[in-house]
């Protein structure tokens, strides 16, 4: 099922440009509408509030994985790699025997 | 909750000291001001770079460095491609980390607004949490429009020459396992420094809570997932907490 979601998802190469462009574009977006709208674009206080804990929960979300280790957050580890798991990336020492 | 906004007036400068000199005093103070700031995020731009290091894709990686510019969002992204998500599913993660830069960027229409087009453009381009929180300091100073711009300019210069090294040699440095190890102790804590001052705004602590039981709980779920209901969790508890029914923000 995971090398078929790999598959289905395109070329890994592709997706992570891909991936990085939209991500870089929407980021950028964020960051030039007031600028660009001024006034017109007034975020209420609560609304402002909701994207600060967004954002923040991502971040403690993350905190999370970062201590338990990304191998085994995030879903379990693929029992069947479509590719050898000596060429598999790993940052975390140790995530995958975990 | 306090919104830092940028003053709309110009001061009146002192007639002895020329413009420039004055643009370049603010600039070059606004690059002391961020060098220490920098060095606080090297551990974090390391960690980033060894992940980027050990992508399947590196270039493609690194190169959200300038393009995301935002080390968490960034290495949500490249993380949850690590880990099987789907595209959508780790851009999603890391637009609704960096949806704040909305927030942020807002706070600086005062001072961004009334520049010319490509200024506005460039300004935009380096709004992230450092370059926000040493323009509300600045703008407490006050100054002219002119001034303030500089010193935002001369921190956003140094933070990203600082970042862009670090994130790099962490990426060359990234298949030394030694430093890796290093480096994955240091990560956790500079993700603490980042989100123990938002626990004590309103909402923040329930917020935080919420994500880090979530982010627990869903451990199983398909990658990216649990991630992605800990930041729809954490938003819309934290902001019930801190202005729900009954309470005032």
């Amino acid at each position: 099922m995971w090398c078929a979601r790999v598959l289905w998802t395109g070329s890994i190469s592709v997706t992570t440009w891909i991936a990085v462009l939209v991500a870089g574009l929407g980021s950028y977006a964020f960051r030039v509408a007031p600028l660009l709208l001024g006034n017109r674009l007034r975020l209420r206080e609560r609304t402002q509030d909701i994207l600060r804990h967004a954002g923040m929960g991502g971040i403690a979300a993350l905190l999370v994985s970062s201590i338990l280790g990304f191998g085994s957050t995030g879903g379990p580890a693929p029992s069947r790699p479509c590719w050898p798991r000596w060429s598999q990336p790993q940052l975390w020492p140790g995530a995958a025997d975990r | 909750m306090t919104t830092v906004t940028m003053p709309t007036n110009d001061a009146v400068p002192p007639a002895q000291v020329a413009p420039d000199t004055r643009a370049r005093g603010a600039f070059a103070s606004g690059a002391r001001a961020m060098t220490p700031v920098t060095f606080g995020y090297l551990p974090f731009g390391l960690l980033l770079g060894a992940a980027i290091g050990r992508s399947t894709e590196p270039w493609a990686a690194w190169s959200g460095t300038e393009l995301m510019y935002g080390g968490s969002a960034h290495l949500t992204l490249i993380e949850m491609l690590r880990t099987g998500s789907g595209w959508w599913a780790a851009v999603g993660a890391a637009l609704l980390i960096n949806a704040r830069l909305l927030v942020y960027s807002s706070a600086f229409i005062p001072l961004w607004g009334p520049a010319r087009g490509p200024a506005r453009l460039l300004g935009a381009a380096v709004v992230v949490d450092p370059t926000w929180m040493l323009a509300g300091r600045r703008s407490e100073q006050g100054g002219t429009l002119a001034q303030q711009r500089a010193h935002f300019a001369g921190a956003a210069v140094v933070l990203t020459a600082g970042w862009t090294v670090a994130v790099t040699a962490g990426a060359l440095l990234g298949s030394v396992t030694a430093a890796t190890g290093a480096l994955a102790i240091a990560v956790p804590l500079c993700l603490v420094a980042i989100v123990m001052p938002h626990m004590k705004l309103p909402g923040g602590f329930v917020a935080v809570v919420v994500a880090v039981g979530v982010t627990v709980a869903t451990a199983s779920w398909p990658p990216g997932s649990g991630m992605l209901l800990a930041m729809v969790s954490a938003a819309a508890c934290g902001a019930l907490a801190c202005c729900g029914p009954g309470r005032s923000a």
